[in-house]
């Protein structure tokens, strides 16, 4: 595999929490453009792309619906102008509706899953296609993939559903260079699962049964998934880490 | 303008809503409430609203489109969440009058 400095890279999801994280991450690593998809929070998205942009990279906001195909290309088409050649994908963007599975309604379902597992696979094979020399992508996955957690209704099958892409596409995209990983992160505040109301709770509770006392920062996965993107782990493909301070271990 | 009608919108949100919840638009009003008659959810209001965005070419964050549809300041705005408020809210946007 060619070593060399990462250029761009694109996230989806990036104008909060683990995506933002991830975004400033790399920026921080000398990443010089970046492209950030958001769909609910477009001063979020801004402030982001300031942020990144005080920490040297060009940075552009984009604004796609990734529960639609269309929007999953229009997030591809908008940002290749901005990026050039890409070498980073990382995919953060995600939905849930927090309840049990049993009563998950059917477009709940196609929802979550287009969101967040399908756009995964559409958006790697917008990546894979430009990444004519080598890459890096990374999803971000949940414990819910494979354990059962608390009203986490389809969250869960739609983690379940990303590793397995990630194994597929890692042994696909293998002779060409390109890496595909996930990360898997126990409750992690300042994310959708941590804004939700009543959510101080549960990130006491969460902490309180983790060995590491206390829940992740979105620092901590960021820090994991650059270390996913970067030259030295290069020979890693096709795994699933696990980064959630002991939680699944007790 | 727009020359969008009330007559001409409600059809096909109701086609949209009931797509959204598994319900027939036949047995949609205006005066149906998407939370309180349709046991429409958080995560059923995203969907209708990416629908509606889709349908009507048109993009809005999920809070601004709730409180566009309700329209008011109420403290449970479940209750505002009609279809019709949901019409006239498209009409609107579209650049029409109600």
């Amino acid at each position: 595999m060619i070593t060399r400095l990462l250029e761009s890279a694109l996230i989806t999801g990036g104008s909060r929490g683990i995506g933002r994280a991830t975004a400033l991450a790399l920026a921080g690593a000398g990443v010089t453009r970046i492209a950030i998809g958001y769909v609910e929070n477009e001063s979020a998205a801004n402030e982001t792309c300031r942020a990144l942009e005080s920490n040297g990279a060009k940075a552009m906001a984009i604004r796609a619906n990734l529960a639609l195909p269309a929007g999953v290309d229009r997030l591809f088409d908008d940002a290749a102008a901005h990026l050039g050649r890409l070498d980073v994908f990382v995919h953060c963007a995600a939905i849930a509706a927090f309840k049990p599975l049993s009563g998950t309604r059917p477009n709940q379902w196609d929802l979550t899953m287009n969101t967040n597992a399908r756009s995964f696979l559409t958006g790697a094979q917008r990546a894979a296609a430009v990444m004519t020399d080598g890459g890096s992508m990374v999803a971000v996955s949940s414990l819910g993939a494979i354990r059962a957690l608390h009203n986490y209704g389809a969250m869960g099958p739609t983690k379940a559903a990303l590793e397995s892409i990630v194994r597929g596409l890692a042994v696909e995209l293998a002779p060409r260079g390109v890496r595909v990983n996930a990360v898997s992160a126990g409750l992690v505040s300042g994310t959708g699962v941590g804004m939700l109301p009543g959510a101080e709770a549960s990130i006491v509770a969460a902490g309180a049964q983790t060995p590491m006392g206390r829940v992740a920062r979105p620092e901590e996965i960021a820090s994991v998934i650059k270390f996913l993107c970067e030259p030295s782990s290069n020979w890693i493909t096709g795994q699933t880490i696990i980064a959630d301070g002991g939680w699944s271990l007790v | 303008m727009s020359s969008m009608t009330f007559d001409e919108v409600f059809p096909n949100l109701a086609r949209i809503v009931g797509d959204a919840l598994r319900v027939d638009p036949a047995t949609i009003t205006p005066e149906t409430n998407l939370v309180i008659d349709l046991n429409a959810e958080s995560i059923d209001l995203v969907d209708i609203r990416f629908r509606v965005e889709e349908a009507y070419g048109f993009q809005i964050e999920q809070q601004a489109f709730v409180a566009a549809i309700a329209g008011g300041t109420a403290i449970d705005v479940r209750e505002l969440l009609t279809m019709r408020r949901l019409v006239e809210f498209v009409i609107r946007r579209k650049g029409g009058s109600v």
